[in-house]
């Protein structure tokens, strides 16, 4: 049987077992809102974490990560191994509270919590909206991987483009059948699939053309080229990148409410650290991969021209592709098929969470409160599964633009996230001094928010916008300046009233 | 007549350990930043300096993480 034949085979054999998973998981729902999307806050160890590592890692880790090292080199692990570990760091001190007040308050959505206590239903429009638009970003990030994994996979068979629309569909099915249950479930099975898939194609690439090991693929690339063995990100660009791709990340709602999932604060508190764990240590050989395929790129070897990334930047608008070419090359069919449907399993996973919660977002804090306030839960449900649909149409769309290098765009998302840093710390930190009111809050997440966007080259580049930045560091202006004004329009302004920051502070007390 | 409400009187930090571990993850995390002190690329045991420094921080830091975890963190 044809290589291209096998791969593909075992990518529709992964996608139907999703498909099955959705389905059972559809077969247990409640039919009420709460089970759809929190799994009626029920979620032991094993899903809550890995729900959140296969959730956070996603595409970028499985596809960008690889390109990213191929071309600046370890400067990558520098910083990714700080901002992984952060993340969980983070998820454990900000999830533990976030869990604790959405237990005793019902919240399902991050804009429940923060309309709540600011007390402001435009708090809960513009967190809404923000969340939706940034979201929108990593929705395409993960069209974009799973075209890359498809395309190749069939041997270029079948294009990009609908190899992207597949794929979408698949991941946008099986959370239609069976909610963001489903999606926790098959976060766990790709949360495994994807880890095993990443250390064994990191082994075998590297090994078929370093037999000598790591001292040998470290000595061909201080060969080719030695400043990929040092840290070539400047200090602002690398603080960027850990804050915003860690507490960034975090902020956004796909990962938010699978604190809400969680049974209790001891499956918070071990997740965090299997998190550290498990995101920090997969981009090792994501590492050895990326540095092989700089040496390769130089070098050539047997079925590998010297210039092979030039050639994929033509075919896929990015480097995002080097990752799966080299697994669909230099691996046994089976194993290739195996690998490529973990690349899948890491899009995947991530989408689907953002396509729930999306949906989530969109349905309950937009159409149940203003445009149907009587609406059923199971209209609710029907409503929440159309707009999943659309925003994976608008995702797919995007992406056959190819927009570029998927860790650009991630940062875009990833930059609208942080935004919520001011009014989250105040809700969670229960401060004798009500440093950021209501009106704070609001004008500093608006402000953030579109500075970010239109300070990213992605975004305020192709607006003509004169003076813009990795959106990374955009994130970074634009948190400086949400800080500020949420500081400032707070001490001119109205304090929140007391008795909702007590409410606050007895549950969070003893946390 | 005003109700009198209490005081909000939030600890961060619960005990001492709570901050001696966010202190050690805060140097680890600037400790990160002084890589560019050690920046060449110099082959020691195989891999070069800054990577090498790295991995050390790296441990240090899932270490830390794993005593938080069994000491302080609720």
């Amino acid at each position: 049987m044809e290589t291209w034949l096998v791969v593909t085979s075992i990518i529709i054999a992964y996608c139907v077992l999703c498909i099955g998973i959705g389905y059972v998981a559809g077969k247990r729902f409640r039919k009420t809102i709460e089970d759809f999307y929190v799994l009626s806050r029920t979620a032991g160890f094993i899903v809550v974490f890995l729900s959140i590592a296969s959730t956070y890692h996603s595409a970028f880790a499985f596809l960008t990560s690889v390109a990213v090292f191929a071309s600046v080199g370890i400067s990558f692990w520098i910083a990714a191994m700080a901002w992984t570990t952060l993340a969980a760091v983070w998820g454990y001190y900000y999830g533990k509270r976030v869990f604790v007040l959405g237990k005793a308050k019902g919240f399902i959505t991050p804009a429940d919590l923060l309309a709540d206590f600011y007390g402001s239903e435009a708090m809960r429009i513009a967190t809404a909206i923000i969340q939706a638009l940034f979201i929108i970003a990593y929705i395409v990030v993960q069209a974009i991987g799973l075209g890359i994994i498809l395309s190749i996979g069939s041997g270029g068979k079948v294009p990009y483009e609908t190899a992207s629309l597949i794929l979408m569909l698949v991941a946008a099915l099986y959370v239609v059948l069976g909610g963001l249950r489903a999606a926790y479930w098959t976060d766990v099975l790709q949360g495994i699939w994807m880890y095993v898939g990443v250390w064994l194609a990191g082994l075998m690439i590297t090994f078929r053309f370093f037999p000598g090991g790591i001292g040998q693929l470290f000595e061909a690339v201080k060969n080719v080229n030695p400043s990929m063995l040092t840290l070539r990100w400047s200090p602002d660009l690398l603080l960027s990148f850990i804050v915003v791709y860690s507490i960034g990340l975090m902020l956004l709602p796909h990962l938010w409410i699978k604190y809400y999932a969680a049974r209790d604060t001891w499956t918070i508190k071990w997740s965090s650290v299997g998190t550290a764990i498990y995101l920090s240590s997969y981009y090792i050989p994501a590492a050895l991969v990326g540095l092989a395929a700089a040496v390769l790129n130089v070098t050539g070897a047997p079925g590998l021209k010297p210039g092979f990334i030039k050639e994929l930047i033509s075919a896929y608008g990015s480097r995002d592709a080097v990752m799966a070419y080299m697994i669909y090359k230099f691996t046994h069919p089976i194993l290739a098929g195996f690998l490529l449907a973990g690349a899948a399993a890491a899009a995947m996973s991530t989408l689907d969470s953002f396509l729930g919660t999306t949906s989530l977002i969109l349905t309950r804090d937009i159409y149940q409160r203003y445009v149907r306030p009587k609406a059923s839960e199971k209209e609710l449900v029907i409503v929440g599964r159309v707009l999943l649909l659309l925003w994976a149409f608008i995702g797919w769309y995007l992406a056959i633009l190819k927009p570029g290098l998927i860790f650009d765009i991630t940062a875009i998302a990833c930059a609208g996230g942080l935004q919520f840093l001011p009014a989250i710390l105040q809700a969670i930190i229960p401060t004798k001094r009500n440093w950021i009111n209501k009106e704070g809050a609001l004008s500093g997440l608006i402000v953030g928010a579109i500075v970010t966007a239109i300070l990213s080259n992605k975004i305020g580049g192709k607006l003509g916008i004169p003076i813009t930045f990795h959106p990374a560091e955009a994130g970074m202006i634009g948190l400086a300046l949400n800080f500020i004004i949420a500081l400032l329009v707070s001490a001119v302004t109205k304090p929140l009233p007391k008795e909702k920051r007590l409410e606050y502070y007895e549950i969070l007390k003893n946390v | 007549m005003t109700r009198v409400l209490p005081e909000i009187e939030y600890k961060l930090f619960k005990q001492k350990r709570d901050v001696v571990l966010t202190l050690a993850f805060l140097i680890l995390y600037a400790l990160v930043f002084t890589i560019y002190f050690v920046n060449e690329p110099t082959l020691v045991l195989g891999v070069s300096i800054p990577f090498l420094y790295s991995l050390i921080i790296w441990i240090g830091i899932i270490v830390v993480t794993i005593i938080a975890a069994v000491t302080v963190w609720r």
